[in-house]
């Protein structure tokens, strides 16, 4: 398995993983955010397979052969997930998975020694800081409305910076 | 040539301006002219270029003060140099303004004018501070509205850099300051060629230079001062002319007229009101629609206060004035009348056929000043004696100063749409308002006006936003009294407030609500059901909260409720609006990803769809105004009369009579308690099988809503059915039954206590708040009827000390908020016998913002003294109580060591001598005086003897040994107060310091202080600050007698709690500096997570744990004690896990990774530092 099939598998896996667990939630918002993780790895799925396009003629390595699959490994798992928790926990959880993608790409990335192979995997581990990012995005903007503090005394400059004209001047 | 228009508010337009003609500028926040500095600080530090071409050099100081101090230094060395500030802040530059102006050095001040505090802090705007100036010699230049700073801001500087005099160019603070206004803005090019570039020579040239040196600063002496004060007479009458030129030269470039005064209104005027700021807008409404009824009435606009031009004056003064009403928003109490009535009367003395000149004051605190009240002024000049020293927008049923109202009207422009808000303090209502503004601003010719109006909490307070649309520029600088539609986001503010008050006939309302039409007939309040049938309101309903929450918005309801604000009024057509908010919300949230943006689209989709007009049954019109409204439990008379009037928005309704007898500011304590505001959406519930008894969930709780009860066999009989309890655990605790008690109408849902709670399987459940209705009789038997068993155990543990009733409860701070447990940990510990000094900042406002008082008392009367003076003089504030309590002690141990030498019984004696062995020891003292108090009425045969038993009686209250406390944030002990706080630690006086450490000025919006460690962004600090933490607890223990303690609660509870009582026993100056997260810290995982984040802190080494006890040292052990195991967790971890460190590394990446470096090698070298001193 090369690197970009390996990424497509732990992509449907994630899928799957989270997909199951929304099952087990009974929390309404809490589900909608797994459901909201699953439909994100099929988005990731189709981003990856393009790669293939573009990248897929290296010659394979085995570095995959051994490399756990993080969300195959969690399939397996009864839970890993604690699916009973606000939704900010749910938000790190994901996030932390996110995380290990990240670091995994980027660790078989140093081991590689094929150069080409060694791109795809810093580019997979670029892809999947994006997803990381943009999950982090979002809980700080879902985490905003619950703790937003609105008050005369305070000036959002993310606010103001909408009245001003940095690019200009 | 057309200029851009653009919407904005005073504040940026102020910046905008400054930074043009700007080289230095020092700063330091303030409210409300923070967001100057803020904006100066942020487009330096994005590049931005000033008209010289320069990025302008900004640096923050320790005060305002130090700013003005900064500022003479630079303007003495060449700069050009520029501040910002208000109230306090101005009047701690005075010093610095007189030195600026008998130097004639061109500085210039730009003031978002606000009231001093007096007795009380007022953050609102009025003249009181720069009236405060007048005399030093500063020129003062005002401007009337956000278009006027845009267009007057230059002139300051213009003039300043001619005329050699530093200028200070003022507008009211809020009402201008904060209002948005679509404006037309000057290009920088356009400013350049205004500029005197051979007076800015000259002014480089005599700068201090050792090429060309001079002696600035002399001590004169009587013999040359005051001819050498004379001296500079001649710059000062050059200033009208230069002003005059300038603004001749503006009103060519503008169209828009400007004049040292400007007169407005009926060329034949027979009465004018005479007024600075804001107010001259809504007067020009009126005079227009007086003189559209016949009358003859005009407005002097003072623009160029001092230096005062009689010659600019009675040039616009219309000859035919017989009568003047001069407006002065501020209050001179003791004088003949306030400023401009007194410059005024002078104008006129000795001059022939003079009119009659009347004074009257307006506006104090941004008090709302509408054009009925200034009709009442035009009015009362009509009178044949009109009343002087009038007061308009008050009745003073005390002294009768306050004109009578007889007409209430609308004077603003025909056709202006007039929009209210009432939003939840974090639903986003006030940011969407803000993007609805802008739309309408940038993408069609109206004009459009955003006013923001807040109440005093943090958490779940309210916001009431206030929008005007019109197709002519708005003049209407007051509240919506009359609203064509009016929005209501938030379901249980209709039984809260009158949220339909001034809704026109005909018009729309609009309420977000999960009720289905069909049960509004039984939950609409009965009043509101007759006013919406009476007045053929188009009434529509929407479910925001749920359709937020399906889309995975969160609580986040303000796209939605925009959308249907957009669909409902049809300022644009609704497709337009459409465009324009998706185009809105990609440049808001586009930097944030698809999702996010995907997320509001839906938002704005379903808020046009989802409306439901409601059907308004003939039968309202019969409602019973009391219907459906619930039942308000008894309460006394203050929080009936004075607090619940201010909590229903309807604080402007009292009269002068009702603050009667508390003239002084004073409050009663634990006004919090009756508020009740059940803002929760999800509440904790007990699980009794899994609790292990700990009370973790209390000592962490910010709000003091979850508390642990002890219950004997009578109050189990007692108890209400559900009442459930299990048995205590715990020596002492024997026979008793335990209950975890959580209040869910004063609960935040933060959800604090879940996460601390260290049960496998958590004995705290966060449940929706309406399931846990229940609890509510539930808390008000335990609070009633439970009584204090804390004496059955010891308090010096975590569990022990949270059976001690809390005497600090439901403040209004955030959810989540650090500082609060400190702070009710130390009432829990030493309330009832406590005094508070409390520094200007959070600990002040959710301490003590009116009417909500969460300092409280116990059953027997007693709890925490509470009080504020200021924010820079707050140690020496707690200083001078612990001075008079100790006076006024020894003076107690001297009467008795006099009583005890008199031929009395032994038995008397006894408890006085007992007194005087443990006079400084609070329990020693708590026991004596208990003694004391049984022979207080003894009668005695000796004179002297009564004599001093009846002065030790009229004293007792000063018997048991109090407890001198001084709390304040970080900008209090490491900045603004840094001087008075190491005296005061110097001075080897029993005072105890407690510094909530949030590492940045929380209350004003989170600027960066020296406890910002390196690598935060903060406001000030846009691309992270650039120097390290100050160690201020090492700075403290070189002293060597001062007990010095660094603690966080959510990483070692016995640790805080430990350091508290050490400190308080200490015999001398204690300094604890407590951890404190923050909103303003953006904690990734929320502020639920506060107290594990205080945990995070000290694992990663962030923050050390450490106590040092003087009185070890006497004991022959090393007073420093490290608490904080050697830091295991990553450092760059905890960093990334905030959003105050992550932010820099999207904004600033290469600076991010330089400045995490740094960071991680300073907190290792702390923690070296500490290991060594640790060690002996």
């Amino acid at each position: 398995m090369n690197a970009i099939d390996y990424a497509l598998k732990m992509e449907i896996d994630g899928k799957a993983f989270y997909e199951k667990i929304s099952k087990e939630t009974t929390e309404p918002r809490v589900k909608q955010i797994f459901d909201m993780l699953a439909k994100d790895e099929q988005r990731h799925y189709d981003i990856i397979n393009d790669f293939k396009k573009t990248f897929y003629n290296y010659k394979g390595t085995d570095t995959f052969k051994t490399t756990k699959n993080i969300f195959s490994e969690a399939l397996k798992k009864k839970q890993t997930f604690n699916v009973n928790v606000n939704v900010f926990e749910v938000y790190q959880q994901a996030i932390e998975m996110e995380k290990k993608s990240v670091e995994l790409y980027s660790d078989e990335a140093v081991k590689s020694k094929n150069k080409d192979e060694k791109n795809i995997l810093l580019k997979l581990a670029e892809e999947e800081k994006k997803h990381q990012t943009i999950l982090e995005n979002l809980m700080e903007f879902i985490r905003k409305g619950d703790e937003w503090v609105e008050s005369p005394e305070f000036s959002h400059l993310d606010e103001f910076d909408k009245f001003s004209n940095k690019d200009k001047y | 040539m057309a200029r851009k228009m653009s919407t904005m508010d005073g504040n940026t337009a102020a910046a905008h301006v400054a930074y043009a003609f700007t080289e230095v500028a020092t700063i330091y926040p303030i409210t409300p002219s923070s967001p100057m500095a803020e904006l100066t600080d942020l487009w330096s530090a994005q590049g931005r270029k000033n008209i010289f071409g320069q990025r302008v050099n900004v640096v923050e100081m320790q005060s305002e003060g130090g700013a003005a101090g900064a500022m003479h230094g630079a303007l003495v060395a060449g700069s050009l140099a520029t501040t910002y500030t208000a109230s306090q802040g101005l009047l701690l530059m005075i010093p610095n303004i007189y030195k600026i102006a008998g130097e004639l050095l061109p500085g210039v001040f730009h003031v978002a004018a606000r009231t001093v505090a007096a007795h009380a802090l007022s953050i609102f705007g009025d003249h009181s501070d720069v009236m405060a100036v007048r005399q030093t010699g500063v020129a003062l230049l005002a401007s009337n509205s956000v278009q006027e700073v845009m267009d007057l801001g230059s002139i300051a500087h213009l003039s300043a850099i001619k005329s050699r005099i530093p200028f200070l160019h003022f507008f009211d603070g809020f009402r201008t300051s904060h209002e948005i206004q679509k404006i037309e803005v000057f290009e920088y090019d356009e400013l350049a060629k205004l500029l005197d570039w051979d007076a800015l020579k000259a002014f480089k040239d005599r700068a201090l230079n050792p090429e060309h040196p001079k002696t600035m600063g002399t001590a004169q002496n009587p013999d040359i001062f005051f001819q050498a004060k004379e001296s500079s007479n001649r710059f000062y009458m050059a200033v009208p002319d230069i002003v005059a030129d300038y603004m001749e030269k503006i009103s060519k470039l503008t169209g828009r007229e400007y004049k040292p005064f400007n007169y407005y209104g009926d060329p034949d005027a027979d009465r004018i009101i005479i007024a600075m700021g804001s107010v001259n807008e809504a007067a020009s409404e009126v005079v227009d629609y007086l003189n559209s009824k016949g009358e003859r009435v005009g407005l002097i606009k003072v623009h160029l206060y001092r230096p005062f031009s009689e010659k600019y004056f009675f040039d616009v003064l219309p000859k035919t004035v017989k009568k003047i009403a001069v407006l002065d928003r501020t209050k001179e109490s003791g004088a003949l009348g306030e400023p401009l009535y007194e410059d005024v009367r002078t104008l006129f003395y000795g001059k022939s056929n003079a009119p009659l000149v009347v004074g009257g004051r307006y506006g104090l605190s941004s008090k709302d000043t509408t054009p009925s009240q200034i009709k009442a002024v035009f009015d009362n000049l009509k009178s044949s004696s009109p009343k002087n020293w009038f007061t308009i927008g008050i009745v003073d049923d005390v002294t009768n100063t306050s004109l009578p109202i007889n007409e209430k009207l609308n004077t603003s422009a025909e056709g202006t749409i007039r929009c209210k808000f009432w939003g939840f303090g974090s639903d986003g209502t006030v940011g969407a308002n803000k993007d609805a503004i802008k739309i309408i601003g940038d993408n069609t010719n109206m004009y459009a006006q955003g006013y923001f109006a807040y109440d005093s909490h943090k958490s779940g307070g309210v916001t009431i936003s206030h929008l005007r649309f019109g197709n002519s520029p708005i003049r209407s600088t007051y509240l919506i009294e009359e609203a064509d539609y009016i929005a209501c986001h938030k379901q249980s503010y209709v039984y809260q407030y009158d949220v339909l008050d001034g809704l026109k006939k005909g018009g729309t309302f609009v309420l977000n609500t999960i009720w289905k039409e069909s049960d509004l007939d039984k939950k609409l309040p009965g009043k509101m059901k007759k006013y919406l049938a009476e007045n053929d309101i188009n009434f529509y309903i929407i479910d925001a909260t749920h359709i937020a929450m399906n889309i995975g918005l969160g609580a986040r309801i303000n796209m939605i409720m925009q959308a249907a604000f957009f669909k409902l009024t049809n300022v644009i057509p609704i497709d337009d609006a459409v465009k324009y908010l998706k185009e809105a919300i990609v440049h808001s949230y586009g930097s944030k990803g698809e999702k996010v943006v995907q997320m509001n689209y839906e938002a704005v989709n379903q808020g046009i769809n989802a409306l439901v007009k409601v059907k308004i049954p003939d039968s309202w019109k019969n409602a019973n105004e009391n219907e459906n409204m619930p039942n308000i439990p008894e309460r006394p008379d203050f929080v009936k009369n004075i607090a619940d009037v201010m909590n229903r928005q309807e604080g402007d309704k009292l009269p002068v009579s009702a603050f009667v007898g508390r003239e002084n500011g004073e409050f009663p304590q634990g006004t919090a308690a009756y508020e009740k505001r059940g803002i929760a959406v999800e509440v904790p519930e007990w699980q009794p099988d899994s609790c292990i008894q700990c009370n973790q969930c209390a000592f962490a709780c910010p709000h003091a809503v979850i508390r642990p009860f002890l219950l004997d066999e009578d109050e189990m009989k007692k108890a209400p059915s559900g009442f459930v309890t299990k048995k205590a655990t715990g020596k002492g605790l024997e026979g008793l039954q335990y209950r975890i008690q959580i209040s869910p109408l004063d609960c935040t849902g933060c959800g604090v206590c879940v996460d601390v709670c260290p049960t496998p399987k958590k004995s705290l459940v966060m449940k929706p708040l309406e399931d846990q209705e229940k609890e509510i009789p539930n808390w008000d038997f335990a609070i009633k009827e439970i009584s204090d068993k804390s004496d059955r155990v010891p308090l010096d543990s975590v569990k022990g000390s949270q059976f001690a009733r809390p005497l600090l409860e439901f403040s209004g701070a955030c959810p989540g908020c650090g500082e609060t447990p400190y702070a009710k940990l130390v009432t829990q510990l030493f309330g009832d016998r406590m005094i508070i000094a409390n520094a200007t900042g959070c600990s002040s406002i959710w301490g003590a913002s009116a009417p909500s008082t969460p300092y409280t008392t116990n059953s027997e009367g007693r709890g925490p003294a509470w009080a504020n003076s200021l924010f820079e003089d707050n140690a020496e504030y707690a200083l001078g109580m612990e001075l008079a309590v100790k006076y006024a002690r020894n003076r107690l141990a001297d009467l008795m060591n006099e009583l005890i030498k008199l031929n009395i019984p032994q038995e008397i004696k006894a408890p006085f001598m007992e007194w005087l062995e443990g006079k400084d020891d609070a329990r020693s003292s708590k026991a004596a005086t208990l003694k004391i108090l049984k022979v207080l009425d003894t009668k005695l045969t000796d004179k002297r003897a009564m004599e001093i038993l009846k002065e030790i009686k009229d004293r007792r209250d000063l018997l048991i040994k109090k407890s001198i406390w001084a709390f304040g944030g970080d900008g209090w002990a490491y900045d603004i107060d840094y001087g008075g706080l190491d005296h005061v630690l110097a001075s080897n006086e029993d005072v105890n310091v407690l510094v909530f450490d949030t590492e940045v000025y929380s209350n004003t919006g989170g600027q960066a202080s020296k406890s910002t460690p390196e690598a935060a962004v903060a406001q000030f600090a846009a691309s992270g600050k650039k120097t390290t933490k100050k160690d201020l607890g090492r700075m403290a223990m070189t002293y060597g007698y001062v007990y010095v303690a660094q603690v966080a609660m959510g990483a070692n509870m016995y640790q805080t709690l430990k350091a508290f009582l050490e400190a308080e026993s200490y015999p001398g100056p204690s300094l604890i500096i407590a951890y404190s997260p923050c909103i303003n810290h953006g904690i990734k995982a929320g502020m639920g997570k506060m107290a594990e984040q205080e945990k995070r802190a000290v694992e990663a080494g962030y923050w050390h744990l450490f106590r040092y006890n003087p009185l070890l040292r006497k004991e022959g052990k090393n007073p420093f004690v490290l608490d904080s195991k050697e830091p295991k967790a990553s450092f760059e971890d905890f960093l990334m896990s905030e959003v105050r460190y992550s932010s820099l590394k999207i904004t600033f990446p290469e600076i991010a990774d330089q400045l995490f470096k740094v960071a991680a090698e300073d907190a290792k070298e702390r923690y070296e530092i500490y290991k060594k001193l640790s060690e002996g």
